[in-house]
């Protein structure tokens, strides 16, 4: 098992709304939660198929037959970004971003905002794909064939599945686009209820 | 080509939307780059942050400027030119040769800088090629490991070899041809492009030989790899989320065709090199043959001086 470190990127309206999810003990839900407001176990494992993280990934806006909207709004899935950077296969590629850009690129409403909310946080990715295993996220690597040097890595996406619980997040930061044309940390919010992933370790202390 | 053809149009992309992602890659670039001047800043040794924190920085600068590059080409190619040039100047900080191919396509260097570098390449690959021969004064630097970045190398030195003389262009001919790369069928680029189609371009330029018959070879490669890219950017286009809002894990163009057009133009000359594309080339849709035709458009430039700081 491994212990992912990711980043959320979410536009968000200001910054009480974006400190709310630190704050409150509802961490990241996924649209299909938001949209439905209640869910149940029976319907989280009718959700977490193959069919629909195909469609997460590959066909996000898409009209889902089964409820004539787009798939995104009752997505169990959350995307988070990862980067990708590994000295070897940079050689093969030339090809890197650390996960900040991309949920940068997301959280600015697509350079719409010059505003964006990063949550980092940790999830756990198994060593295979599980979709019906709910505490796992899936590395999304295998779902396509037309991802930039797909041979050698992935693109540093994640799906997480219906929740990244609040005690994964370690903290919010507000990043916005500066006059001189960069981005800078506004602030960090850090989570006083964040559980580091250490705790998961099996490494005993020596006493 | 139909100028229309060459933008944003082509990808049916708007316009504001990929002005607004150039304009978020450059910002992230300066962002990454102004990081790294912080961690270069620390004159006491054991806070300065690690190497690999700094080379990640630089990587992720010069990796965001080629991406920014590859669209300003789309929108303003004198832009596109520069900001090729400086990712190049990244990459070949970190060591990449891919940074040499980057500077040579955006055709902004002075030619004795050019020389001095490829002659300090070419020592490097015959390094390589005699399996890191010992006895040699310096380890080679890891990138060059890589068959990838041997490619790189040797389409770089191949398309100014005539300008480095006959004392590079010589032996380089006779180390490409005898290489094993010259079947290697390791993916090279965003497209996964068989390594053999590169180094195979870079023989053609370097060979004494009739131009036309290597304007023919090269395009019949183009036309393979420019096949493979149309068939990526439409597999792309199906996640409409993704694609209008220029985040597809892809290229929107590809820095190996329109490179290879560019360095194959230069060598062979605009002129001949742009007829064959035409004659060979017509059967291709618009949109495939776009990262040939922003090649050419870049070889038709007038050339830049470089900017010194």
């Amino acid at each position: 098992m491994i212990v992912q470190w990711c980043v959320k990127g979410l536009h968000l309206p200001d910054d009480d709304t974006a400190r709310g999810i630190i704050d409150g003990p509802n961490g990241i839900v996924c649209n299909w939660w938001r949209d439905v407001g209640t869910i149940s176990p029976a319907g989280r494992r009718q959700r977490l198929t193959e069919g629909n993280l195909d469609r997460h990934v590959n066909h996000f806006t898409a009209t889902d037959p089964t409820t004539g909207r787009p798939f995104s709004d009752r997505s169990p899935f959350i995307s988070l970004s990862a980067g990708v950077v590994e000295r070897d296969a940079v050689a093969k590629t030339n090809y890197v971003h650390r996960a900040r850009k991309t949920a940068l690129w997301f959280a600015t409403e697509f350079g719409a905002d010059t505003t964006a909310y990063l949550y980092v946080c940790w999830v756990l990715v198994g060593p295979r794909s599980a979709v019906e295993v709910e505490a796992v996220a899936e590395e999304v690597r295998d779902l396509n064939t037309y991802r930039r040097y797909s041979e050698f890595q992935t693109e540093g996406e994640i799906a997480a599945k219906v929740i990244v619980p609040d005690n994964q997040i370690q903290q919010c930061e507000r990043w916005d686009l500066d006059p001189r044309g960069e981005f800078v940390l506004s602030w960090t919010e850090p989570n006083p209820r964040f559980t580091p992933p250490e705790l998961l370790t099996n490494i005993r202390e020596l006493i | 080509m139909d100028e229309a053809l060459l933008g944003p149009a082509a990808l049916n992309l708007s316009a504001s939307q990929l002005e607004r992602r150039l304009t978020f890659l450059r910002a992230y670039g300066r962002t990454c780059l102004r990081e790294l001047e912080e961690l270069s800043q620390f004159e006491d040794q054991a806070i300065r942050r690690s190497p690999q924190a700094r080379w990640d920085v630089q990587a992720d600068a010069a990796s965001t400027l080629s991406e920014a590059a590859q669209i300003a080409l789309l929108i303003d190619g004198e832009l596109g030119r520069r900001l090729l040039d400086d990712a190049g100047e990244l990459y070949a900080g970190l060591g990449h040769p891919f940074g040499l191919y980057l500077k040579a396509v955006a055709g902004i260097w002075h030619p004795a800088e050019y020389v001095q570098r490829v002659s300090s390449g070419f020592r490097i690959l015959e390094q390589v090629d005699a399996g890191g021969a010992a006895g040699a004064d310096q380890p080679v630097p890891r990138a060059w490991h890589s068959p990838q970045q041997q490619a790189y190398f040797v389409l770089t030195a191949a398309s100014m070899s005539r300008l480095a003389g006959s004392s590079l262009r010589w032996p380089l001919l006779k180390l490409t041809e005898s290489s094993a790369h010259r079947q290697g069928v390791a993916p090279t680029g965003a497209l996964g492009t068989p390594l053999f189609r590169l180094w195979d371009v870079a023989i053609q330029l370097l060979r004494e030989q009739n131009p036309d018959e290597a304007a023919i070879i090269i395009c019949a490669h183009l036309v393979e790899m420019s096949s493979r890219y149309v068939e990526r950017i439409r597999l792309a286009m199906v996640n409409e989320y993704l694609w209008s809002h220029v985040a597809a894990p892809v290229d929107l163009t590809s820095i190996e065709i329109s490179g290879i057009a560019v360095l194959a133009s230069r060598v062979l000359s605009p002129e001949l090199f742009s007829s064959h594309v035409e004659l060979y080339m017509a059967d291709l849709s618009p949109l495939a043959r776009m990262p040939v035709e922003l090649g050419l458009r870049i070889a038709a430039s007038p050339p830049e001086e470089p900017v010194h700081a």
